[in-house]
């Protein structure tokens, strides 16, 4: 029995099912993610469970060696509250994101640094667990 | 002038710019945001000099493998019935946290998580 032989011409690639799929991550992407200013990338956030989540926060990061990085560059307690107190008026409200392995006694020195610096109030921030 | 009104089939819009630009914002969403979810509390400093309390304060001192409540040694789970043992009043009451050298930031926070989850307690951490 003679099988018919398809045309030889190739059609191309569907291109309907690839703007398919980079549409669906498009949208995945969109709604399931945040956009965010980068932190320090070597920095193992301290780990939460039980607190209200917040929006991503523009603050310093402490990495465990006791380094503070704003913004990617390296800055003391005091350039870092210069540069916040530039942007802001009044008192500002500063955030710190430390390493789950930093001192706390480093931790609460450069909170008292930024206190008698002028800041109104530090806050700590956290990874949240998923729960 | 003549005007072509013949039969000229509509062709399909040329799809490439638009898988340009789709896969353009793909890659910016990609990049630039994150997943990670965060969490704040508040850090307070002991103030000198704040107003005077009428209630005698807790000491809660943290050491890496444990918690001392008012010098009695206890875990973190019994944290809270400890503290609602201990507890004068509706508001007021006010905990001295004070860490050793060798607790992280994680034991820090993990204890101000409980202490928070109390609201009539008013926590400021000695540094």
């Amino acid at each position: 029995m003679a099988l018919k032989r398809p045309p030889a011409r190739r059609r191309s690639e569907p291109m309907i099912a690839l703007i398919n799929v980079v549409f669906l991550m498009l949208l995945f992407f969109l709604i399931a993610a945040a956009i965010a200013p980068p932190l320090d990338g070597g920095v193992q956030l301290v780990r939460t469970d039980a607190i209200d989540g917040r929006a991503p926060p523009d603050a310093a990061v402490i990495r465990a060696d006791g380094t503070l990085i704003y913004r990617g560059a390296e800055m003391t307690s005091e350039t870092y509250l210069a540069a916040r107190l530039r942007e802001e008026t009044g008192m500002p409200q500063l955030r710190l994101v430390p390493d789950r392995d930093l001192p706390a006694d480093r931790l609460l020195q450069i909170a008292a640094e930024l206190r008698r610096g002028g800041a109104e109030e530090v806050w700590v921030v956290t990874e949240r667990g998923l729960q | 002038m003549a005007l072509s009104t013949g039969f000229s089939r509509r062709r399909a819009i040329s799809l490439t710019p638009l898988i340009d630009v789709i896969f353009l914002l793909l890659l910016f969403f990609m990049l630039s945001s994150t997943f990670t979810r965060f969490a704040e509390l508040p850090l307070q400093n002991a103030t000198t000099g704040s107003e005077p309390v009428e209630t005698s304060p807790l000491f809660l001192r943290i050491e890496p493998e444990g918690l001392t409540l008012n010098g009695s040694a206890l875990t973190l789970d019994a944290l809270p019935t400890a503290l609602s043992d201990q507890r004068q009043g509706d508001e007021g009451t006010v905990v001295l946290v004070s860490a050793t050298g060798d607790v992280t930031s994680q034991r820090l926070v993990d204890v101000l998580a409980v202490l928070r989850s109390s609201p009539w307690l008013t926590v400021s951490v000695l540094s």
